[in-house]
């Protein structure tokens, strides 16, 4: 069997009475009813959507299947009770190896699921031999549908060969008013899922418009990084997967920025209130977060140890473990209390009102475009300075403050992106991002490597510590911090792709 | 058998009787020629038949496959002709077999030249062993890989003491031949009548294990071959 074709059935027409309608030219084998059930799965932000798949569980196996054909482009066997959530879970296979390239450490949630009834028909030739294979479909079970919306579909399918009895079947669909599918079946089902597929996404995507002021561009971008945080809580409460927790951290920071590179534009004293609420959730959030990304790094951790060594990490691993569960109880039950709700509360009554303001300063009512270039250059012109300051001899600290920079100088290009012309934003964003690359990593192995020697630290001397503990943490700094050098050894280079005259021009034509 | 294991395979029709393809209910088109046969490629690829069973394909064969002989030595590297034309099958089954006509021609020849296993049924009496013993003759004597062949016993009937005493002194002298063997039963017939293989009209008789079983002892033989795809006659 080769090639399938979808339809979508109007109401009236049943299998009886096409093979009825058809009866004059063909016979028919039938095959039967049967019913199968379908769960779809994707990550919180769409990963599999977003290469044009979904993995789909039936009774007997895991498949990621093509949106667009419908066709299986990987199967393996499952027959579990439950799917896991994340790839390493899995048993090794196709599946297995497709999800560990698309979804990383994000968890698979179930979407929906469908139960499809089939009635199988089979039409055959004047040898009585199969020529091609309709299976009619009702989905008749949703979690997602809303009940009214059924959907039935006729599914034919070609053996191979016989492709010349198509057309006549074809033409013979189209007169009973039957559709071709616009897509393939799992794609219709998913867009009828509660959750909208590709919506939600971590990148910054606003579209501001030309007309508005500063402040209603600065409302906007507010409103939808609280959303974005709003989205989060969920995942984060129930401790699906890490990922929930660190967008909604990068959205307070994208806020915090905001609150702070947007000057002159909001209320100052909403803007202090505001200030104040993110950077307590910020604090609320670090531990947790710091304990999730060490417990990611363990693979790495181990691997840049001699096996002989790395057995000594374990006790550290199976302490940050621990104080990872403590600290995830600690913000679900955080996150559920009537101080949150409260905050919550405040965040979207200020964000939601708009220009009724007595106090509002005198930038509020500036073009957003013409407020965002000031903004931007201004940032640039500060990154450019502090990066050409820095040789071989300056302190680590002044290159932590040039990432910070350019941490602000980025989330405000990504802000206003929508008001420049795309491509070259795009562009101007790349390059920047390949600096804070360098400098972000060089931050991350610095604080690594501070973590590891407090933890040395407060544990000499502790006779719970055992020797190949200390040795195996001495050996990991060691390494740590001449990954490091070398990093820091590659910042001149980066910098002056940067700094090339081409991204000034780009800036300047811009923003100036 | 094979295509119940899911692996998928095709099955070539050479025998210009086409009963392969009777069983099958699969005609070949009425363009497609021995001629076209030779001519390999797209002209292969466009005559396959995808059978009612899953993970099996068909290729059938025609009356004017009666000429494949003579058209064959027509042809420069007459003997080696349908493996070059099998070759580029192998990307798209594991398995492929090919159904030939019992005599040694030069399509047999080819088919020596091309399979990677070739099955052999002999009844047990004294002619048709003497058959199989010109036919490793025909091996040896044209340098051909004798490791290839996998004689087993086909419409064996107990009941008969000829019967039983070739097979027991063939096993005796040799383990050549396959221990599976097929009994002469009156359901392998039916699949004339039915015009579907055994195991979906027959599951689960006798007769259907006994192929079971035979294909099992192939299969193992297989695994000890050399990874590349299989034919078999």
């Amino acid at each position: 069997m080769l090639s399938t074709r979808d339809y979508s059935l109007p109401q009236g027409l049943s299998l009886a009475q096409i093979q009825k309608d058809l009866s004059q030219f063909y016979t028919f084998a039938q095959d039967g009813k049967n019913s199968s059930k379908t769960t779809y799965f994707d990550t919180f932000d769409w990963r599999l959507y977003r290469q044009g798949t979904v993995l789909a569980r039936s009774v007997a196996d895991l498949a990621i299947l093509s949106l667009e054909t419908g066709e299986a482009l990987v199967s393996a066997p499952f027959r579990g009770e439950a799917v896991p959530l994340f790839w390493w879970q899995l048993a090794e296979s196709e599946v297995r190896r497709f999800l560990k390239k698309n979804i990383d450490v994000r968890a698979l949630i179930a979407v929906v699921t469908t139960e499809i009834e089939h009635q199988a028909l089979r039409i055959l030739n004047q040898d009585e031999k199969s020529v091609l294979g309709l299976r009619l479909g009702q989905v008749t079970s949703n979690a997602g549908l809303p009940s009214q919306n059924l959907l039935r579909f006729l599914r034919v399918s070609v053996y191979r060969g016989y492709t010349a009895h198509l057309p006549k079947f074809d033409a013979f669909m189209t007169r009973a008013g039957a559709e071709k599918l616009p897509c393939s079946l799992h794609h219709l089902v998913l867009q009828h899922s509660t959750r909208k597929p590709g919506l939600y996404s971590a990148k910054f995507k606003l579209e501001l418009t030309h007309q508005m002021s500063a402040l209603e561009a600065g409302l906007a971008i507010l409103r939808h990084l609280f959303n974005i945080m709003r989205e989060n809580e969920a995942g984060i409460r129930q401790d699906i997967d890490t990922e929930f927790l660190h967008d909604y951290r990068v959205a307070i920071r994208r806020a915090r920025t905001a609150l702070g590179q947007i000057k002159g534009v909001l209320p100052p004293e909403m803007v202090e209130r505001l200030k104040r609420e993110f950077r307590h959730l910020s604090r609320q959030t670090n531990r947790l977060r710091d304990l999730d990304v060490y417990l990611l790094h363990r693979e790495e951790y181990r691997r840049l140890l001699p096996e002989s060594m790395r057995n000594g990490l374990k006790s550290l691993f199976d302490r940050l473990r621990r104080q990872r569960r403590t600290e995830q109880r600690k913000l679900a039950a955080a996150l559920e209390a009537d101080a949150y709700q409260r905050i919550s509360g405040f965040f979207q009554d200020c964000l939601g009102q708009e220009n009724a303001r007595a106090d509002l300063p005198h930038d509020a009512q500036r073009p957003a475009k013409e407020a965002a270039k000031l903004f931007i250059f201004k940032r640039y012109k500060k990154v450019v300075a502090l990066g050409k300051k820095i040789t071989r001899l300056t302190p680590d600290s002044t290159l932590h403050e040039l990432r910070i920079e350019c941490k602000k100088l980025r989330y405000l290009l990504e802000f206003f992106a929508s008001l420049f012309s795309g491509q070259q934003i795009e562009t101007l964003i790349v390059h920047l991002k390949k600096l804070q690359d360098n400098l972000g990593e060089f931050n991350d192995l610095s604080v690594q490597q501070k973590f590891l020697k407090e933890h040395l630290c407060r544990l000499q001397g502790r006779s719970s510590m055992q020797d190949e503990e200390i040795v195996a943490l001495g050996a990991l700094i060691g390494i740590l911090y001449h990954k490091q050098i070398g990093i820091r050894k590659n910042f001149a280079a980066t910098f002056r792709r940067f700094d090339a005259p081409e991204n000034q021009k780009l800036f300047r034509e811009h923003f100036k | 058998m094979s295509a119940q294991d899911k692996k998928p395979t095709l099955l070539c029709d050479l025998d210009p009787q086409a009963s392969a393809s009777f069983y099958f209910r699969i005609r070949a088109a009425r363009k497609f020629s021995a001629k076209k046969f030779l001519k390999g490629g797209r002209q292969i690829e466009k005559n396959i038949r995808g059978t009612d069973f899953e993970h099996l394909d068909l290729l059938p064969s025609d009356l004017s496959f009666r000429n494949l002989d003579l058209q064959l030595d027509d042809l420069k590297g007459s003997r080696t002709r349908l493996r070059h034309l099998l070759s580029p099958l192998a990307s798209d089954y594991e398995h492929v077999f090919l159904d030939c006509p019992p005599n040694i021609t030069l399509l047999a020849e080819n088919v020596f030249r091309a399979a990677d296993l070739i099955l052999v049924p002999v009844i047990p009496t004294t002619l048709s062993l003497r058959t199989y013993v010109q036919l490793s003759k025909f091996f040896k004597h044209e340098k051909l890989d004798e490791r290839k062949l996998r004689p087993y016993f086909s419409m064996v009937e107990k009941r008969k003491l000829m019967h039983r005493q070739v097979i027991e002194k063939v096993h005796e002298k040799t383990n050549i031949f396959l221990h599976a063997g097929i009994p002469y039963l009156a359901e392998i017939e039916k699949m004339g009548i039915y015009r579907a293989p055994l195991p979906h009209f027959a599951g689960g008789s006798p007769a259907a294990a006994a192929f079971d079983d035979l294909w099992r002892e192939i299969t193992g033989t297989i695994l000890f071959t050399a990874g590349r795809p299989q034919r078999a006659k």
